[in-house]
């Protein structure tokens, strides 16, 4: 049995060729980008963990149509993105947060404070599903506003409206968690 | 001319006082003897229960339906025998010596001379309201005791008749219509 | 880029699942393992609640549609030895009507 390289492309074609450990190493190398998606967007550890586990199964079943290492990034946030708006359209559970009502975001600067992390996180996972994905795709996966339109599969114009409205939506809130 | 369908219909019966008619005839040693027994006490939330499942039926109509939910309770002790005699007239007298109260007024009561059918329909009055109806009969293989408790219009209660597979109370108008 | 989305970054930081994830996963992919659904076990135990609660109404609905079934069947035996009783008192009353008639036709012969 081969064994996984540092080498993307040779651990791909091993993977290709059923190599277990390889195709563990592409895991391991993606594993907390993929999971960390689910993660934000479901808040759920199981859920994500599985959102994970059939990402990369599908991947595994696919691994022919994938042409390179930056193409495996890519194809991989695309499938976990997709599966986690499918995922909380079936759902339907939460009510997200009423957008419409939420003025276009004004400069304003508030203390830098890491111990508001976990309450950021949990706002961010009150967002409805798209602007929620597209503040998870921005500031965790650090992607261009194009990039990320592209990925939804949406116009440019609606990343960067929805992004501005939900970042609005997410200080407001935050103030007034902070506040009380 | 007394007849049962005629005097029926001036019967509204309401509740029936507490007292156990069918405790003046010995039922449990009588069925040792019976071909056939049996034995309906139905009242309160069994009797609810009865009455929902009859009147949900096809041949629940309305008026049915109010019959039935104006039964308050429905006792009948009936025991069948092989042959003759096997229960004693002198029960059924102390039964009706029950029935001779000022409270209790005999609509019909015939005794046959030659040992044959015994029979007898009492209501029982306050004075202004009728509050149950006892039927007592008594025939040479046969003795029941029904009482009935519960404020029926007994119209409501002839329109039970050819439904539920009990037979038509009114004789006359089946005579009247073989007649036609 | 200001303060807020440092936090926002900060706070959205990637994290990593479970330890072993990848070895398992890999298993799975290569047919070596099952892959796992729904490892919550508060989600185990709210299907097996779930399941119980089914059971248990179904088998309340069950026994009250038998109670009622069995009450049904004694009101209507009830109901038709009471028509039968009171059939038969009228077919009496009959009897009697015809002797009396009978009795006053042969009177009236008489005279």
């Amino acid at each position: 049995m081969l064994t996984a390289t540092a080498d993307p492309v040779l651990s791909l074609s091993q993977a290709v060729a059923g190599d277990q450990t390889a195709f563990a190493g592409i895991v391991r190398e993606h594993q907390a980008m993929v999971y960390s998606i689910g993660w934000h967007f479901l808040r759920d550890r199981a859920m994500a963990e599985e959102m994970a586990q059939d990402v990369f199964l599908h991947l595994y079943r696919n691994l022919g149509s994938i042409e390179s290492a930056r193409h495996l990034t890519h194809w991989l946030r695309k499938v976990a993105t997709h599966r986690c708006i499918d995922q909380a359209r079936r759902r339907k559970l939460v009510r997200w947060s009423d957008l419409e009502h939420v003025r276009e975001p004004v400069a304003a600067e508030s203390g830098r404070d890491p111990m508001l992390a976990g309450l950021l996180a949990r706002l961010v996972a009150g967002l409805p599903p798209k602007p929620r994905m597209m503040v998870i795709l921005r500031y965790q996966e650090d992607l261009e506003p194009a990039e990320i339109a592209d990925l939804l599969e949406i116009p440019l114009g609606t990343v960067k409206s929805g992004l501005h409205r939900a970042l609005a939506l997410l200080r407001s809130k935050m103030e007034k968690e902070t506040v009380q | 001319m007394i007849r049962i369908s005629m005097l029926m219909t001036t019967l509204a019966l309401a509740a029936l006082p507490a007292q156990d008619l069918g405790s003046f005839i010995e039922w449990d040693k009588l069925s040792q003897k019976a071909a056939e027994s049996v034995n309906v006490n139905l009242e309160g939330t069994l009797l609810e229960l009865a009455t929902r499942f009859l009147s949900s039926g096809k041949n629940g109509g309305e008026k049915t339906k109010k019959l039935l939910n104006d039964l308050k309770g429905i006792h009948v002790r009936s025991l069948k025998f092989d042959k003759e005699g096997e229960y004693s007239l002198s029960d059924v007298d102390k039964v009706k010596s029950q029935l001779k109260g000022p409270e209790w007024s005999p609509i019909v009561d015939v005794r046959s001379s030659k040992g044959g059918d015994n029979a007898g329909v009492y209501i029982k009055t306050d004075g202004k309201q009728i509050l149950g109806i006892v039927v007592l009969a008594a025939e040479p293989k046969e003795l029941t005791l029904v009482e009935i408790k519960g404020s029926i219009d007994p119209e409501q209660l002839r329109e039970l008749g050819g439904k539920f597979g009990i037979p038509d109370l009114d004789i006359r108008k089946k005579k009247n219509a073989e007649e036609e | 880029m200001n303060e807020f989305e440092d936090q926002l970054r900060e706070a959205m930081h990637r994290r990593e699942p479970g330890p072993g994830f990848a070895g398992r996963v890999a298993a799975m992919a290569t047919g070596a393992r099952k892959p796992v659904r729904r490892s919550n076990p508060v989600w185990r135990w709210a299907m097996a609640a779930a399941a119980a609660c089914l059971m248990m109404v179904t088998g309340v609905q069950e026994y009250r549609r038998h109670q009622g079934e069995q009450a049904r069947r004694q009101l209507l035996l009830a109901l038709q030895i009471t028509s039968e009783k009171l059939s038969l008192v009228d077919r009496q009353l009959e009897k009697v009507e015809g002797i009396v008639q009978g009795i006053m036709v042969d009177e009236r012969t008489k005279q």
